[in-house]
């Protein structure tokens, strides 16, 4: 391994730990209002959520954004082109507490790579303040790998990572599941990473998007929840 | 089994038709048609003021969507102008053998203007292959209330979840900027798993998108719309970024959807007066 990879490993590790202060711990992203649906309840309704319910609509979402903003993130970066794909993913998040879970994680993204790493992050977050651009955490992740010298594979397996286990880290505070079923599940379902990003990769802009409705709508209704755990 | 009518259908050639309308605001503060065009298979009714909105229906006089159908439907509401456009009967989207159908929709309001787009549901056959895109461009100070309903298949005749390649996207724009896209596109085996994942196996989906800045978060209408939700029927509403509302509804069937669609425009009609205009069938 050359020196540039261990630095930019290390600044994507770094980013992923848990320990980084983004504030994911907070949300569900809509799990939680499956499980009050009582569709999402055990480990095996789980397994079927993240199989065919999270996973597939990555490819269409958040991954190829990502991969275009890390393309328009270059030197120099091309903002307006930022600023359009900024407000296309959020956009893509039809029920609000999605929606603004991303964008808040992805706000306090981009301040953390502006304040330790500058360059594009800073400049970028800099216009995106000013002007009042939505940031979501797929596009705040391009910049910060961009700005730490990964290559966009590397970013976008990051939001992969970051999904699932952003998912199954609620899920144990929401069902009954051990460590070892937490943990193979996981193995299970980041598996799929390299079809995601080959997915990815073919999509076009006529591609972008996802339907879901039931998630939708549990997400919207957790808005109203009268007992919830997380922010979203 | 095929059809009487689908049979009859499948010999007709392809065709590639458009509806093109502008509605402007008229004397007396009536709406009228100040623009149209339109090749079959579209046709649309005569136009009809109910004292508050101008009613358009637009016909398909054809069985349905066959194979390289390319239809095109783009209507434009001028300042003042309000137009309620509905269709008398579902769409249906025929088994295709080997080609695809196609439908792009454009749907622009300007400031001032309200549109009410109201079609019945979309029926996907087996081995249908169909594209549909629809942008819907609401300037800042315009009013919408876009409507779009899919069903499963034929259900009473078993077929469900069967067409070949289904692809429904939707762009709504508000003040020039995206503040919704989604977008459907496979076969049907992915609802067909998710619908039995969530217990709805004839789940028919509706989709409204509102676009005002009327309606706030704590108007208590939104209560009464979460209220629908339940007894096999699922039903959500959340705010866009900006402009407006979505509201999602899964029912157990064409007339529970039909049902709720009623209730929802009842209950927002009191904020949006258009919406009380009676989708009456020409």
């Amino acid at each position: 391994m050359d020196a540039d990879a261990a630095h930019w490993l290390a600044g994507v590790l770094h980013a992923s730990d848990t320990f980084y202060p983004t504030g994911a711990y907070a949300h569900s992203f809509g799990l939680e209002g499956l499980a009050h649906e009582g569709v999402v309840h055990d480990r095996a309704s789980l397994r079927l959520f993240l199989l065919e319910g999270v996973l597939p609509p990555l490819a269409r979402t958040d991954l190829p954004i990502a991969g275009w903003a890390w393309d328009a993130a270059g030197e120099p970066p091309d903002l307006a082109r930022l600023r359009g794909l900024c407000l296309l993913a959020s956009s893509m998040r039809g029920a609000r507490e999605p929606r603004e879970a991303s964008e808040a994680i992805g706000r306090q993204r981009l301040d953390l790579a502006a304040m330790l790493h500058g360059g594009v992050a800073r400049v970028v977050n800099e216009r995106a303040v000013a002007e009042g651009w939505p940031r979501p955490a797929c596009v705040a992740a391009a910049l910060e790998g961009r700005v730490l010298g990964a290559p966009r594979e590397a970013v976008m397996v990051g939001l992969v990572y970051a999904a699932v286990a952003g998912m199954v880290a609620a899920a144990v505070k929401l069902l009954r599941l051990g460590q070892n079923a937490v943990h193979t599940l996981l193995a299970e379902v980041l598996a799929a990473t390299p079809r995601l990003l080959a997915e990815a990769a073919r999509c076009t802009p006529d591609d972008l998007g996802a339907f879901n409705p039931w998630w939708d709508i549990a997400a919207a209704r957790h808005e109203r929840a009268d007992f919830r755990l997380f922010i979203s | 089994m095929t059809t009487l009518a689908a049979a009859d259908a499948v010999a007709r050639p392809s065709l590639h038709g458009h509806l093109h309308l502008v509605a402007s605001a008229g004397s007396e503060g009536r709406t009228q048609i100040t623009r149209q065009s339109f090749r079959a298979p579209f046709h649309i009714s005569k136009p009809y003021w109910d004292g508050a909105v101008l009613q358009v229906q637009v016909v398909n006089p054809t069985a349905g969507i066959l194979e390289g159908d390319r239809l095109e439907l783009e209507a434009r509401v001028e300042p003042g102008a309000a137009l309620l456009v509905t269709t008398p009967a579902a769409a249906r989207a025929f088994m295709m053998r080997s080609g695809a159908a196609a439908c792009r929709q454009v749907l622009g309001v300007a400031a001032g203007g309200w549109l009410e787009y109201q079609p019945e549901p979309l029926y996907p056959h087996r081995d249908a292959d169909y594209v549909q895109a629809t942008r819907l461009e609401v300037d800042v100070g315009g009013e919408a209330a876009y409507f779009d309903a899919l069903a499963p298949g034929r259900v009473g005749r078993g077929e469900r979840w069967a067409w070949r390649r289904l692809r429904v996207s939707l762009d709504v724009h508000y003040g020039g900027e995206p503040v919704l896209r989604e977008c459907l596109d496979g076969d049907g085996s992915a609802l067909a798993a998710a619908a039995e994942m969530h217990r709805t196996p004839d789940a028919f989906f509706g989709t409204l998108v509102l676009m005002t800045e009327r309606l706030r978060a704590d108007d208590p209408v939104w209560e009464a719309v979460r209220a629908l939700h339940g007894g096999g029927r699922w039903v959500g509403a959340s705010a866009l970024r900006r402009g407006g509302w979505v509201v999602r509804v899964i029912a157990p069937g064409g007339q529970a959807l039909r049902d709720t669609v009623a209730d929802l425009r009842r209950l927002l009609a009191a904020a949006l007066p258009g919406l009380a205009s009676d989708l009456r069938k020409l």
